[in-house]
């Protein structure tokens, strides 16, 4: 089988409302409590307020992680990855179809999911590509693997960022745990610290299905052991930042069945 | 028109386009609102149009040239609106 190139992480930057500096959000990775909440916008003092004041909070998130200094933006691909963009912009502009007939047009440029990191290039007048995912529940997969597609294609790093907000009160009846509004860019680099791997026979430990997918028999795990196990399957943007940042982590699994995982070498055995 | 219609528009600018950390003597009366004046662009113009629409009942034609005019300045877009409301 192929295999997708062995990478490292390099240099990152996040923004969430409770997470004051890189040191918080080391310290967050390291454990396993969720993102703490907050209700403060992202500031993105460095961008011009002309372009600034088309974001939504979601947006503004990824704007801040874009322009951090810690990440040093330097004209990569951006892969920009949301689950639900700014919803809050689109439900406006339907409600304003649905009273008044019409959109604003200032709102309806901006609702493309692609909008955010574009709005970025225009600032920084670069030309570099971007691609624009949206998932549910296997985000981080999908961003990783079109981040190693581009590393396998010859690019030399690429910003792989994740954002979301919590959903519109409207829908809030449709949400199911999600964390406050954050987000984060780490850059990927070809290097020998971690690889994608498949489990082509994955043993039932590592690899559980959710429950209503597993047919009775006597080979599988007890339910009780399928739940823990199955509850520890975290596959979130999240979690893959925590990955990212503590490099004690060795294994994520970025599917619900944890078939394919994220591995990090340990040093002594890494091949360069 | 009136200094109380120039504060009336320059208000409804501001509000209209999100313009953060913007106030009303911040604008320029005589300034270009496009380009190397306040830095509006062409979604700005669209986005202007409609609020003149509901509030002044004013339809402008985005091709006519007349619109660039009255688009021109705040005291421009206060000459027409001052001639030209039907509300």
């Amino acid at each position: 089988m192929a295999s997708f190139p062995e990478f490292s992480f390099r240099r990152w930057s996040a923004w969430a409302a409770a997470m004051p500096d890189a040191d918080a959000w080391r310290s967050w990775a390291r454990g396993d409590a969720p993102l703490p909440d907050g209700e403060e916008a992202a500031a993105v003092k460095a961008m011009p307020p002309l372009l600034r004041r088309r974001a939504r909070p979601a947006g503004r998130a990824a704007l801040d992680a874009l322009y951090a200094p810690a990440l040093a933006y330097d004209g990569q691909p951006i892969i920009f990855c949301s689950r639900n963009g700014e919803l809050d912009r689109s439900l406006a502009l339907l409600q304003s179809l649905a009273a008044e007939g019409q959109v604003s047009p200032q709102e309806f440029s901006m609702s493309v999911h692609n909008a955010i990191p574009g709005l970025f290039q225009i600032a920084q007048k670069s030309r570099a590509p971007v691609s624009a995912l949206a998932s549910e529940n296997q985000m981080a997969f999908s961003g990783i693997t079109e981040a190693l597609a581009q590393l396998a294609d010859g690019v030399p790093s690429v910003i792989l960022m994740f954002c979301d907000a919590p959903l519109p009160m409207l829908l809030r009846p449709f949400m199911d745990g999600e964390p406050p509004c954050f987000a984060y860019a780490v850059e990927l680099v070809p290097g020998h610290d971690c690889r994608l791997v498949h489990n082509d026979s994955p043993s039932p430990a590592k690899s559980v299905r959710a429950p209503r997918a597993i047919a009775p028999s006597q080979h599988i795990p007890s339910t009780h052991a399928i739940e823990a196990a199955a509850s520890q399957a975290d596959p979130s943007p999240l979690a893959l930042l925590r990955f990212a940042l503590d490099e004690t982590r060795r294994a994520l699994p970025l599917t619900d069945a944890a078939d394919w995982q994220l591995r990090r070498f340990a040093p002594e055995t890494r091949h360069a | 028109m009136t200094p109380e219609l120039i504060d009336e528009l320059k208000t409804l600018i501001i509000e209209t386009l999100n313009l953060e950390d913007v106030a009303v003597a911040d604008i320029e009366t005589d300034a270009p609102l496009f380009n190397d004046g306040l830095g509006l662009d062409s979604i700005d113009a669209l986005e202007l149009g409609v609020a003149l629409h509901k509030r002044y009942g004013l339809t402008l034609s985005p091709e006519a040239e007349e619109t660039r005019q009255h688009f021109a300045s705040v005291r421009h877009l206060a000459d027409y609106v001052a001639a030209s409301r039907s509300r």
